[in-house]
């Protein structure tokens, strides 16, 4: 094992830093897939069918404040690529903070849906389902997101090198994009 | 403390603790505490973070998020084997230790099932548990097709075939594996909740009323696609990025074209199992209304599901078989590898093409019938790129200097028993056939020629393959061959009767048969006796091997690719330094290749 290189050249020159995002884009499309199962089921089982009191305003107001926090995450991550970190600090704030208000949206939003939807009926269940798998989502989104923030209090990212961020941030653009589809599905089509 | 214990211990508290907090919360909300569901579901959860947590996952994840010191698991010896270890070779064994332990185990289930059948009426079992001997044996095997040959070989194999060091994420890469105890160990517990009788395929309504021993089947399926999951983003991963200079997409041996290929399934319609079984679990414990028609769900539908992922998985089972049985054809018949890019273009087109025909398990379920057509044409057109992969292994054997080794006798045995499963899978996918031919032992027939004579042989072809090379000794080649014969003539005698069986009326999945079948199900069952004791000749044949074979060399067979360019067992990070390949793998006799690589030795 002497004189054994770990910056080892492979074929294609893959970076460290390129081989984590493709990692990561692999778990995305995976992670896509599930989501389309769940729509699969919806589609399939009920076609359009909708309840009449579903509350498409206030879902709308929760897209709009996710659209607003891929915003954030991107400026966030814009701002460590030029060094700075307390703008990265900022707008890591403000990105959780966004996805606590969405997630608090989404609290009333399914205190209404448990009176008005019956969660033991086909679109009741798929619902609950789809939304709270999204939520879990966006949960595991912020946790992330906390510890990157935690990590970056640390100083532990450079303009060079904050794949932390990075990782963080494609993972809730993703998030940001299964709302988009969730909202279409469930509520538009 | 072993790590397999630690995870242990805090499987065991996580599972206390998850099943303690849903019966209080359930007191709390003026339920019944104790009820089997939904304890027993959070329970397994918390005992599942509990496991992984304890075995590793803290230790070499969490403490680095957290910015503490990580602590990987350093070990020698055999103990490298029972822990958190990322050596991808070291997976590659746990995963065929775990995956032929579970395979011998369904295999005594399945001498269970024939002693019940080898005369009409009943003897050992009643009809109820003779149907969960079944599911038991069928799903624990389903487990072994999908898994053993990545697992084992694809983690062995794929980083030594490009000329890497390890995986692209070698942590991840003991996750997938250490995943998979808590799915065995529900499997193996099963039993003594009364097990399940819905088959591996565990459809609705059965699969919402039967006994709580469901819930087993289903929560072991989606954890072991959590696994495959991991698995099949680190083999994606690993073959775009880290493949040696010089290591083209050309000249990819094609045993890392079929994990590759494989993967990409994986990766995707794995996930809609997990959904299907979370929302037949969720159904059970939660009240939903998904499949349950006496809430107005929709039965079919988790067919629908099901079968998006569980046909792929059908090729996720034989495609590193082919990937297996064109390799060792190639480096047995001494000639490149015939209509190479023909055949990576077949793994390309059955891979799409899995996508769309999961309908045909569903010809007689009363789905719509404008469906019907479609999925019968969609199926019986993968027969051409299979006929591709077909093609490229019998020109790779026109004209070769074949050598009749154990491996080579395996590949070419798989090869025939696939013709035939997959001649009787073309009177599956004609839907007027098929309405006849569904349920029956003809569709049993069918699936074990595929994926015993096909995806099971390629297993047995890569363990003598690359035995030599994983222990550093060598097997008896006579006790090989004869295990080949045995298994090679009984897996036939078994099999072919039993389509035989299917067209005279013998159901699947029922413990009993029409009085008149008992003479031919007699010679089955004793076929099937044989075949069974055939396995015992392979075991002390490896076990004999591997305490007292001779010292195997780099190179026995004399193959070209990359595993072979380093010693017996290969050293922790395989190569001295990055090889450079130079020519491609199969050249055999081609005057201008020259080696396939380089390979730097020792500074
Ligand atoms: C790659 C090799 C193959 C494997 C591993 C495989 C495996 C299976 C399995 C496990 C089943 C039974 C599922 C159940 O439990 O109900 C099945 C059924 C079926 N297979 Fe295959 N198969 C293969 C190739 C084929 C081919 C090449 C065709 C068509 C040309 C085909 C057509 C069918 C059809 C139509 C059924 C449904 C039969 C029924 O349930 O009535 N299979 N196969
Ligand atoms: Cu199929």
């Amino acid at each position: 094992m002497s004189g054994h290189s770990h910056e080892a050249v492979y074929e294609g020159g893959y970076t460290r830093l390129q081989i984590n995002r493709m990692g990561l884009w692999f778990f995305i499309i995976s992670e896509a897939f599930l989501f389309l199962a769940l729509h699969a089921y919806r589609l399939l089982a009920l076609g359009t069918f909708k309840p009449e009191n579903l509350n498409i305003t206030l879902a709308g107001v929760m897209t709009i404040v996710l659209l607003l926090s891929s915003l954030t995450v991107h400026r966030a991550e814009k701002a460590i690529a030029h060094g700075d970190t307390r703008g990265l600090l900022r707008y890591l704030l403000l990105t959780m903070g966004l996805g606590v208000a969405f997630l608090a949206l989404m609290g009333y939003e399914w205190s209404i849906a448990f009176r008005e939807i019956n969660p033991s009926s086909p679109y009741g269940s798929i619902f609950f389902l789809t939304t709270g798998s999204h939520a879990l989502h966006l949960l595991s989104g912020l946790f992330i997101l906390a510890l990157v923030y935690l990590a970056a209090r640390r100083g532990a990212y450079q303009p060079e090198d904050h794949w932390g961020v990075t990782a963080g941030a494609l993972y809730w653009h993703f998030v940001d994009v299964v709302w988009l589809s969730v909202f279409l599905i469930l509520y538009l089509v | 403390m072993l790590p397999v214990f630690r995870g242990l211990m805090w499987g065991v508290i996580g599972f206390l603790i998850g099943g303690g907090l849903t019966a209080l919360i359930r007191g709390v909300l003026g339920l019944e505490p104790w009820v089997f569901g939904s304890v027993f579901l959070v329970g397994y959860l918390f005992g599942l973070a509990g496991w992984l947590l304890g075995v590793g996952v803290w230790d070499t994840w969490m403490r680095e998020f957290l910015g503490l010191e990580p602590r990987p698991y350093q070990a020698e010896g055999w103990r490298r084997y029972f822990g958190f270890t990322t050596d991808h070779k070291v997976i590659g064994i746990q995963y065929g230790a775990t995956f032929l332990g579970m395979f011998f185990l369904a295999g005594l289930l399945a001498m269970m099932m024939r002693i019940e059948l080898m005369q009409p009426g009943r003897d050992i079992f009643n009809f109820a548990q003779y149907n969960r001997v079944m599911s038991l044996h069928g799903f624990l095997m389903v487990l072994v097709a999908v898994t053993a040959i990545p697992g084992m070989f694809g983690n062995y194999f794929v980083p030594l075939m490009i000329g890497a060091e390890d995986m692209a994420f070698p942590r991840m890469n003991a996750l997938s594996f250490w995943i998979w105890p808590p799915a065995a160990i529900l499997l193996l517990l099963s039993p003594f909740f009364g097990g399940w009788d819905s088959g591996w395929t565990g459809y609705p309504p059965l699969a919402l009323t039967n006994d709580p021993g469901q819930m087993f089947y289903n929560l072991a399926f989606f954890t072991g696609g959590l696994s495959s999951v991991v698995g099949s983003i680190n083999f994606l991963t690993t073959i775009i990025t880290m493949r040696a200079p010089g290591m083209t997409w050309g000249r990819l041996p094609i045993f890392v074209w079929s994990i590759f290929m494989t993967s990409i399934m994986s990766l995707t319609a794995t996930q809609f199992v997990g959904v299907a079984m979370l929302m037949t679990v969720l159904d059970r414990v939660a009240n939903t209304a998904f499949f349950d028609p006496a809430r107005g769900g929709y039965p079919l539908i988790y067919q629908h599901i099901f079968w998006f992922y569980s046909h792929p998985a059908v090729y996720v089972m034989m495609m590193p078989a082919w990937g297996i049985m064109l390799e060792v054809l190639a480096h047995f018949a001494r000639k490149p590898l015939f209509a190479y890019k023909w055949a990576v273009a077949g793994f390309g087109g059955v891979t799409a093409l899995s996508f769309a025909v999961w309908a045909h398990h569903m010809f007689t379920s009363g789905m719509p019938e404008t469906l019907h057509v479609p999925f019968m044409a969609t199926t019986e057109s993968i027969s051409v790129p299979t006929g591709l992969i077909f093609l490229s292994a019998l020109g790779t054997l026109w004209q070769g200097k074949l050598r009749f080794k154990t491996p080579m006798l395996f590949a070419l045995g798989g090869l025939f028993n696939f013709l035939i499963g997959g001649i009787t899978g073309v009177f599956n996918s004609d839907l007027p056939a098929d309405v006849h031919l569904h349920d029956t032992f003809w569709v049993v027939s069918h699936f074990h020629y595929t994926i015993v004579g096909g995806a099971i042989f390629g297993l047995f072809a890569g363990i003598y393959y690359w035995y030599p090379k994983m222990v550093g000794r060598m097997y008896s080649e006579r006790l090989g061959r004869l295990h080949f014969w045995l298994m090679f003539i009984f897996f036939n005698l078994v099999f072919l009767p039993m389509a035989w069986l299917g067209l005279h009326g013998m159901n699947r999945r029922i413990g009993d048969y029409p009085p008149e079948l008992g003479g031919v199900n007699a010679f089955v069952s004793i076929s099937a006796f044989i075949l069974g004791a055939s396995f015992l000749i392979f075991l002390y044949n490896m076990v004999m091997a591997w305490a007292r074979g001779p010292v195997a060399e780099a190179n026995p067979w004399g193959a070209r690719t990359l595993e072979w360019a380093t010693s017996s067992p290969p050293p922790v990070h395989n190569f001295p330094a990055v090889p450079q390949v130079l020519s491609g793998p199969y050249d055999y006799g081609v005057p201008e290749a020259g080696v396939h690589a380089a390979v730097p030795v020792e500074s």
